[in-house]
């Protein structure tokens, strides 16, 4: 199974290469087998002899910063990285599937490749996916999601939207602040990149 | 697009870049940009014009020929062309000036150097002390040296700093150099010379040292100088390396006749006609120091601008 779902989102020419000439921001490519992401890329050639590239990398599965130099010329590996939209089933306890919505094809994601979504998706969310190889290697919530407030203290009557916030606990188990006329049971719609309060959903 | 500053900055200091080297009795010339052939330096590309043709990387080779043949001080201020990716520092097309003194050397030319920076840099911006530094101080004790490291010392010094896939002392050398110049001063001009001999170019070689020296303002290099090398069968020597190096890449080699036409110049050439030419008998280059000064960095430099504003 495992294999067969390789195959099918492998990269169109998997030995595919890149010049430093062609280095830009975004650009996914394969070193130390990892894939990283050019953060940035700037061409040095002071005085006479080698010009090299002074290039800032992500790397893709440990989220690590590092610098590298290339000579200018050389070539490196493109990664086998794809971006696509996949649907959240459910969680195993330890790893979390997912499933293609066209094609029904599922995938497992280990913890760390969702940890920066877990708090924030539910089952048949739809998240960003980036495959590498086939694997998830970083999932995104989406940026808005609508979650039910499972645990917070009683609201205050009489207040308004303004005024003081306090804590509650979502339905995945976050928790957040919110204004205090939230009650327990009601969605609430959060912005994933902050973690936010955005406003009462319906 | 240059804005009017720096256009009226560009006249400015044309002129004065001019009248500096009038008054010190220096010949301005004009050399083609087309050449029969690529640069000899594998690290510079050359752009093709044709089927016959590459743009000049430099007019280090017409204006050595003009040396061969005239004997005396020249300069110019040419359009150069070298296939470079552009950034903040380089362009495809830029602006040289270079120049050469028939028997001056590396010491001469670097005081020179400094005279004339100052000259131009001083109505746009203030300057620290002059800084003059020995390549291998760069790397601070002695025992930093990356001449003296071994092969296996520096290619771990090249991945400690980033630099993984090292495989020539050269690509080494060059690598810990870019590196250690960014802590140069910044406001300051630093004068790096006596270069270990992996490093000469085309520079005279005496006592293992190569005769070079770099300018800089900060980490940006503004002029690079040398006693020129003159001895013809060193000088074939040096650009067949520079072939085995392209062949390492897969590279076609380059014969840089015109550049062996200058160190070889036949003494027929011009002799006894006029009042300038050499002493009957002398051939070749002449014991020369030449140096070249990127003038559109020289320009942004002194604007605080980058090299495609001005």
């Amino acid at each position: 199974m495992l294999t067969f779902l390789h195959r099918l989102y492998k990269n169109p020419n998997p030995m595919a290469s890149v010049s430093t000439a062609d280095f830009k921001n975004g650009l996914k490519v394969l070193l130390d087998n990892d894939p990283h992401s050019i953060v940035s890329n700037e061409f040095v050639k002071p005085g006479k002899g080698q010009a090299f590239n002074r290039v800032r990398l992500k790397n893709l599965i440990t989220r690590r910063i590092i610098d590298r130099t290339f000579k200018s010329g050389e070539k490196i590996e493109l990664a086998d990285v794809l971006d696509t939209e996949l649907q959240y089933l459910y969680n195993d306890g330890s790893d979390w599937h997912f499933m293609d919505p066209a094609s029904y094809n599922q995938f497992v994601a280990a913890g760390e490749a969702v940890a920066e979504a877990a708090p924030w998706i539910k089952a048949e969310d739809l998240c960003k996916v980036t495959l590498h190889n086939g694997k998830p290697i970083q999932v995104l919530a989406p940026n808005f999601v609508s979650l039910t407030v499972t645990e917070t203290e009683p609201g205050v009557r009489g207040d308004t939207a303004t005024g003081g916030s306090k804590s509650a606990t979502l339905e995945t188990g976050a928790s957040i602040k919110v204004p205090l006329f939230v009650e327990q049971g009601e969605a609430v719609k959060v912005d994933t990149r902050t973690g936010e309060y955005m406003g009462r959903d319906k | 697009m240059s804005s009017a500053r720096a256009l009226l900055a560009r006249a400015d200091v044309t002129t004065r870049i001019r009248n500096f080297f009038d008054s010190r009795g220096a010949l301005e010339v004009a050399t083609p940009a087309l050449e029969p052939h690529a640069v000899h330096d594998a690290r510079i590309r050359s752009i093709r014009a044709g089927d016959a043709h590459f743009l000049h990387t430099s007019p280090e080779y017409a204006m050595k020929r003009l040396l061969a043949e005239h004997r005396r001080d020249i300069y110019q201020l040419a359009r150069v062309f070298r296939d470079d990716p552009e950034g903040p520092r380089h362009l495809r097309e830029f602006t040289m000036l270079e120049w050469y003194r028939v028997g001056g050397d590396c010491e001469s030319l670097m005081s020179e150097t400094a005279k004339l920076l100052h000259e131009l840099l001083s109505p746009y911006i203030s300057l620290d002390d002059d800084k003059r530094i020995a390549w291998r101080e760069l790397f601070g004790s002695p025992k930093d040296d990356p001449a003296r490291a071994s092969d296996a010392e520096l290619i771990a010094r090249c991945e400690s700093g980033g630099f993984v896939g090292c495989r020539t002392r050269g690509e080494a050398l060059d690598f810990l150099t870019s590196a250690a110049l960014r802590e140069l001063p910044s406001r300051a001009l630093s004068f790096v010379c006596d270069y270990p001999p992996e490093m000469a170019q085309l520079a005279r070689v005496r006592d293992g040292v190569a005769e070079r020296f770099e300018a800089y303002l900060g980490d940006l290099e503004l002029v690079n100088g040398c006693t020129e090398l003159t001895d013809p069968a060193e000088c074939k020597r040096r650009c067949e390396a520079q072939n085995e190096e392209r062949a390492r890449e897969g590279r076609d080699p380059v014969t840089p006749t015109r550049l062996y036409e200058a160190m070889e110049a036949p003494e027929a050439k011009g002799t006894g006609e006029t009042g300038e030419t050499g002493e009957a008998g002398e051939t070749g280059l002449p014991e020369c120091a030449g140096a070249a000064l990127g003038f559109d960095r020289l320009l942004a430099a002194a604007l605080g601008l980058s090299v495609r504003e001005v």
